[in-house]
């Protein structure tokens, strides 16, 4: 959904000279998904809120790790399409997004001996922004 | 409060280039702040500075050949990248230049950058805040602004500038679930996520004693199929 209404609001920029092929490439993309996709997914949208509020019945946050893996590192030949794939398919954000739900991201050591840290994804109802840094108030807390 | 603004977000007098060669050459200089920018300036809140980000926030990685990429030095000499589209924005918070940054968020764009970058964002609800002068990428589904910070009570500042009364509702929230003894978490475990992210995950919720319960199979196959 995200490609195909940034193909509708931003093509105008697909012929301008100083806009990127990898930004352009994702813009026509876009024109793809439109024209095959758009209309289920915007079917498919009210079910899934539905499906999450129900979810919101029985507990009060879903939790889920905002990336799946740690982030890569900067690429030695710089942005292109298939870093950006590479990137997408790390996330575990659009689900969120497509349900119009509010969402905290909020680091977490990995543990050990390991000094680096990972993010932890807190989703909650509609609406639920002062309860979500609530929660995140008591992981923060020492 | 020192504040960053994603150069998504119109500030006025002041060209948005939505990290876009093009539009910085070419784009006109914005007549107006834009809409999210009331409380900041209502507050006298000192905005520090418009932050980078992806081309036209299109895309995760927070890279910009054109601006330069903002450099995440979070996680020691590793290179990683910063995350996008809100780059700059969480990359401002993390090096200390500013307490608080706003970014947009469509697919991931506060939540990406703020994963890799070691600090906190908040993903707002869809139109609870206003999008009237920021660089449309999909208006009328997904897009959204919302706070990077550093910690709990820097987000709730953040947040607070944003909607009026949010520190007040945060009070509250706080003091009707003190405790996590209180709060249910249901886990959803992710195929191809790293074991050792799970586990830490799962040891961060067990030790404040969050009420955790795992979501069923019928739950995940329609999260994934909802991306």
């Amino acid at each position: 959904m995200a490609v195909a209404d940034a193909w509708l609001h931003d093509r105008e920029y697909l012929d301008k000279k100083g806009v990127t092929p990898t930004t352009k490439a994702g813009i026509l993309l876009g024109e793809l998904e439109y024209r095959n996709n758009y209309r289920a997914a915007k079917l498919a949208r009210s079910e899934w809120q539905h499906t999450l509020r129900q979810v919101f019945k029985k507990v009060d946050f879903v939790a889920v790790p905002t990336l799946r893996r740690l982030p890569p590192k900067v690429p030695f030949f710089g942005r292109s399409a298939a870093f950006e794939a590479l990137v997408l398919d790390l996330q575990n954000t659009e689900a969120v997004s497509f349900a119009g739900n509010p969402a905290l991201a909020i680091p977490i050591p990995l543990g050990g001996k390991d000094d680096r840290v990972t993010s932890l994804q807190l989703i909650g109802p509609r609406l639920s922004e002062a309860e979500l840094l609530n929660a995140g108030r008591l992981i923060e807390s020492k | 409060m020192r504040l960053a603004v994603k150069d998504l977000i119109d500030i006025k007098g002041v060209v948005t280039t939505a990290g876009s060669e093009y539009v910085a050459k070419t784009g006109a200089r914005a007549s107006r702040d834009a809409e999210c920018l009331e409380g900041a300036r209502r507050r006298n809140v000192h905005i520090v500075g418009k932050t980078n980000l992806t081309e036209f926030a299109f895309g995760g990685s927070g890279l910009n050949q054109y601006f330069g990429t903002p450099k995440n030095r979070f996680n020691g000499k590793r290179r990683l990248i910063p995350g996008g589209s809100s780059s700059g924005s969480a990359v401002a918070v993390a090096s200390g230049m500013a307490d608080v940054a706003f970014g947009t968020d469509t697919a991931g764009s506060v939540r990406v950058p703020a994963a890799c970058c070691g600090i906190l964002g908040l993903k707002t609800t869809f139109r609870l805040v206003s999008l009237k002068g920021v660089f449309p990428l999909s208006p009328d589904n997904l897009d959204t602004v919302g706070p990077m910070a550093k910690d709990i009570p820097h987000l709730v500042q953040g947040m607070d500038l944003l909607q009026e009364g949010f520190a007040a509702r945060h009070k509250n929230a706080v003091g009707a679930k003190p405790s996590a003894r209180v709060i249910r978490i249901g886990r959803l475990h992710v195929d191809g996520t790293d074991p050792a992210i799970d586990k830490a995950l799962d040891d961060a919720l067990a030790a404040k004693h969050f009420r955790v319960v795992k979501l069923d199979r019928a739950f995940k196959a329609k999260w994934d199929g909802s991306g």
